[in-house]
């Protein structure tokens, strides 16, 4: 596969092209479906960016909020997923799936990870303030990969990283509650299975409390009170599920897509809170050098 | 005392003395007002604490329930994060904080299971365990379940939801902000035990200080109540004495309030009620006096001025022709000037008279008393008296006597000084006496016309008498002439007709046209003696009406048949247009003699043409008869001389148509006796209608005859008439036949 850099980019960072059936074997497919959730403007965006793409004319499906069940397609049909919650619904059933911002995929899946990469994450935890070294992390089975990789580039970064693993939200309390003495920074990774919006508020709590900057998965969670968050811009994400699909579309093998590498910096977006950031004294024209947006 | 027993006191004291004015003042008004006043404070007190006491209770109720849920949704909100971690940890602070509240005696958290997680209570408190789940589950499935309330033993055990809000996966990881919309569940149960304790006791200081206020304020109201009517009933005790004063009569009474409220204004009122009854009493009192004495000089007045009517009403004597003129006026004159000076006190007095009543204007003095003549001064004008008004000059005093606008004369009085009164009474009497001057003036006027009119009287019957003595003459010469004419006229005319039939031989052609000139002079001169007897006879009053049903066609028939006879040689006959219907009741010889008189007429003055008799009847029974012809007409200023006696149109020695002028004169007095009338309608040259109009009954209609006084003896019995010795009548005695040789 011959992609250029910025494409391979936002292919890395927005999209996971899954194909869980005859994932070697090129395909045709019958028809193109766009899954989503109604009511979510980045979900939107996604898919206006992947009509937009997309060589074939693609159904779209919005299922409203709560009535998510599995859902059943076609052996020759081209599904794609946008978000979490469509992905669960659908990558049990036959057919061709592609998903997109949907952070915890499983094995087989085909193309790169979605969730950015943590490295960046305790890059920019470490620039904001020089004396942190050693940053809390609550992460949960579904984000053991996360966890590993955020493990191996705090041992290249030099960060002492301590992690618990939690199965619940409630869990997931009292773990920070616990180790909120011993770090000095806390990064909530993107599961929603432990970090729930009471994590998250108890996060924030303690970031308020003790002064620990809370580092988040998503732009909103800064909006909310987190000092920073690393996620993927919508349209790219759109865009290059729509690259994927026509490469499908043409009759390429999906496998192709697995030699593609992230451009860390090029594919994630940075938000920084400036007023938390002026709270907590951390060094916000440094990060603002490493590319983070104030929001 | 209250307005009716005070009313009840002075009623029954009316007739002696107020018990206020005795001093026996009661007092059961002002107790009534106080006992009023207190009574209404107490009850006001007491119901204004029960309602204080009441809210408060609800107040003190209302804000422990606040307070409760103040708490309650306090700890749920701070226990969020320890009831959803269920980390007891977490808990510590916000149960700790509640738990220090002094009214909270028992914190407690709870998982949606209702087990324990943490809580902690009063040291004094034993441990409560949790009720039976069944009561909270309501409360673990519900996020805004209300607040659950239990009763303990001293304390509320208050229970509610602890909430959380729960985002969705997808959105809690979705990128972009605005887009959570979280859901709420329960993730735990908070518990607070609030104590009553000090509820009850704000309750019972509430209750102590209501009852204080109570008391304080009847203590108040007592006072105020005593104040009160003591104040309320001062006044209108000295308004009720003030009143009984002024009831009794006295009205220089003060009272005195000396306040500026209404009892005050009442006050006041009061005492410019006895300050005008006061002075309304003593004006009335002068006007009373004022009054006796008016009353009195006008009751004198009324005397004199009886007395001086009583002067000028005394009847004046009849004075005997020739005797002193004004001899009984001056009597009358003399009364009255000495009812005069009695009434009006003056010295002398006089009264001035135009006795001649000539053109000129001339006073003199016609009576005199207390001076001479002379002394009275010069006479005034008539000019100076036409107005009416009095003159004073000095020491005398002229009053004018007029009547109906003219001057008569004038009172004049001396006095050294002299009273409105006396010019007044003086003036009243003038007009008096002007009326009394007036009535002796027309009493004497009266009694010569009287006078006059007696002698004319007397004539008068001088005359009739000797007119009645006339006409007793003329009938009896009538009779006389009506017997002494007519017995030779037969013997004339019977005489004539025998010379004329040739018995007493042959006569010539030219002596039997002498005895028929003869004959017809005869006969005429019979007619114009029964004529005048029979007017005589109309004139005395003697006719007789035989009043009888009378069919008028008959009348008219029998009289056209008659007056065929008359028309021989005419170119007409005499026609008749009568219903037979026609019934009057009316004397049937004297209506045919008017028709006949009326039918002849017409014969004799139509020479061609038509002579009608014409018979209507009229809606009240009567009838007309008219007798139209197309003769020589008559003039309409000859209408009513020709029913003249003795009185034609053509009056003059050469007129064509004879007659003695009584027949239509004799037929209208037959008419006028019957009840009717004969009236003409006519045009010269064109011709005439004579109306005979007779009423339904001529006995009731006829005219009553007047008194006449006795004629001379009747005539005998006559044709009618106008007969014209045409209609029959008796035939006059024959003279004896000739004898041969005589």
């Amino acid at each position: 596969m011959g992609l250029s850099p910025r494409r391979s980019g936002l292919w890395s960072c927005g999209a996971t092209l899954l194909f869980l059936h005859g994932a070697a074997h090129a395909v045709v497919p019958s028809e193109v479906v766009l899954v989503k959730r109604a009511g979510v403007m980045a979900y939107e965006e996604v898919a206006e960016a992947f009509r937009e793409g997309c060589r074939v004319r693609a159904r779209v499906l919005s299922i409203a909020e709560g009535t998510f069940g599995p859902l059943r397609f076609g052996p020759a049909d081209l599904v794609i997923t946008v978000g979490q919650e469509a992905f669960d619904a659908v990558h049990t059933a036959p057919g061709h799936h592609i998903g997109t911002l949907a952070f915890h995929v499983s094995e087989s899946a085909l193309g790169p990870r979605a969730t950015p990469a943590p490295e960046l994450i305790l890059r920019l935890l470490t620039t904001a303030r020089r004396g942190i070294h050693r940053v809390g992390v609550v992460h949960g089975p579904r984000s053991a990969e996360v966890w590993r990789a955020a493990r191996d580039a705090a041992q290249r970064l030099g960060i002492e990283l301590r992690g618990r693993e939690v199965t619940d939200g409630p869990a997931a309390v009292r773990a920070l509650r616990e180790m909120v003495d011993e770090v000095q920074a806390l990064w909530l990774p993107a599961d929603t299975d432990v970090v729930t919006p009471q994590v998250f508020q108890f996060a924030l709590r303690l970031q308020i409390e003790r002064g620990i900057p809370v580092a988040a998965a998503t732009r909103q969670q800064v909006h909310s009170g987190a000092l920073l968050a690393v996620d993927f811009n919508p349209r790219d994400a759109g865009r290059n599920a729509a690259d994927l699909a026509n490469r499908l579309l043409e009759g390429r093998a999906p496998s192709d897509a697995k030699d593609d590498h992230l451009d860390l910096l090029s594919g994630a977006r940075m938000t920084v809170n400036p007023d938390i950031a002026r709270r907590l004294g951390v060094d916000l024209p440094a990060l603002q050098r490493l590319g983070a947006r104030t929001e | 005392m209250n307005e009716s027993s005070l009313d009840h006191a002075l009623l029954n004291n009316a007739s002696g003395a107020s018990p206020l004015l005795s001093g026996g003042t009661p007092h059961r008004f002002r107790r009534r007002v106080f006992l009023s006043i207190l009574a209404l404070s107490l009850l006001t007190s007491s119901v204004t604490g029960a309602v204080f006491y009441s809210l408060q209770g609800k107040f003190i109720a209302a804000d422990r329930a606040r307070r409760a849920n103040t708490l309650l949704m306090s700890l749920a909100t701070q226990a969020e994060l320890g009831a959803y971690a269920r980390d007891s940890a977490l808990l510590e602070l916000p149960v700790g904080r509640a738990t220090r509240e002094e009214d909270v005696v028992l914190v407690g958290v709870y998982d949606v299971a209702g087990r324990y997680i943490y809580g902690a209570q009063k040291p004094w408190m034993s441990p409560q365990p949790p009720p039976a789940f069944d009561l909270l589950a309501p409360l673990t499935h519900d996020p805004d379940a209300a607040t659950l309330r239990l009763d303990a033993t001293g304390y509320e055990d208050l229970w509610a939801p602890i909430v959380t809000a729960v985002r969705p996966a997808a959105v809690a990881m979705s990128s972009e902000p605005g887009e959570s919309r979280p859901h709420r569940e329960v993730v735990g149960l908070a518990r607070i035990g609030l104590s009553l304790r000090p509820a009850r006791e704000q309750l019972a200081q509430v209750l102590a200080t209501v009852t204080g206020l109570t008391l304080l304020l009847l203590v108040l109201g007592a006072a105020a109540a005593a104040l009160i009517a003591r104040r309320l009933s001062g006044p209108i005790l000295a308004l009720a004495r003030g009143a009984d004063e002024i009831r009794t009569g006295n009205l220089d009474v003060r009272i005195d309030v000396p306040t500026n409220d209404e009892l005050g204004l009442l006050a006041d009122s009061f005492n410019r009620m006895a300050a005008n009854l006061r002075e309304t009493v003593e004006k009335l009192a002068a006007l009373n006096r004022n009054l006796e004495g008016e009353v009195s000089r006008r009751t004198d007045e009324i005397r004199r001025s009886a007395e001086f009517t009583g002067v000028l009403n005394a009847p004046i004597a009849d004075e005997a022709e020739g005797g002193a003129r004004h001899g009984e006026l001056r009597n009358l004159l003399d009364a009255a000037l000495a009812t005069l000076q009695a009434a009006t006190g003056v010295r002398a007095a006089a009264v001035l008279l135009d006795w001649e009543e000539a053109l000129d204007f001339e006073l003199q003095v016609a009576a005199t008393r207390g001076a001479d003549p002379r002394s009275f001064g010069a006479m005034p004008t008539r000019a100076q008296l036409v107005r009416g008004v009095p003159l004073l000059e000095g020491e005398r005093a002229i009053v004018p006597i007029v009547f109906r606008g003219d001057p008569e004369g004038a009172f004049v009085l001396l006095n050294d000084d002299l009273s409105n009164a006396a010019v007044e009474f003086a003036s009243r009497a003038a007009g008096q006496l002007a009326i009394a001057i007036a009535n002796a003036k027309s009493f004497g006027a009266l009694r010569h016309l009287t006078r006059e009119l007696t002698g004319r009287n007397q004539e008068l019957t001088r005359q009739r008498d000797q007119l009645s003595e006339m006409n007793r003459l003329k009938s009896e010469f009538l009779a006389n002439v009506s017997h002494e004419l007519r017995t030779p006229l037969n013997a004339i005319t019977g005489y004539t007709e025998l010379i004329a039939e040739q018995v007493y031989g042959p006569t010539t052609a030219e002596q039997r046209e002498a005895l028929a000139g003869v004959e017809e002079s005869s006969r005429n001169l019979l007619t114009l003696i029964n004529q005048i007897l029979d007017l005589s006879k109309v004139e005395s009053g003697r006719t007789e009406i035989y009043a009888t049903e009378v069919a008028i066609h008959d009348v008219a028939q029998s009289v056209a048949s008659e007056a065929q006879a008359l028309a021989k040689g005419r170119s007409y006959r005499v026609e008749v247009d009568c219903p037979d219907r026609i019934i009057v009741k009316t004397d049937r010889q004297k209506v045919q003699q008017i028709v006949t008189n009326l039918v002849t007429n017409a014969v004799k003055f139509t020479e061609r043409g038509s002579v009608k008799i014409v018979c209507r009847a009229h809606k009240d029974g009567g009838c007309t008869i008219a007798v139209c012809d197309t003769g020589i007409g008559i003039r309409p200023e000859h209408f009513e001389i020709i029913f003249e006696e003795f009185r034609q149109v053509d009056g003059s020695s050469t007129r064509v148509y004879q007659g003695t002028g009584l027949g239509l004169s004799i037929a209208r007095r037959h008419a006028r006796l019957l009840g009717g009338d004969v009236t003409v309608e006519a045009r010269l040259g064109v011709g005439s209608t004579f109306t005979l109009r007779l009423p339904s009954d001529s006995q009731r209609e006829r005219p009553q005859p007047a008194s006449v006084p006795p004629a001379a003896p009747a005539a005998p019995a006559s044709p009618s008439p106008g007969d014209s010795g045409r209609i029959k009548r008796p035939p006059p005695p024959l003279p004896p036949p000739p004898r041969k040789g005589s």
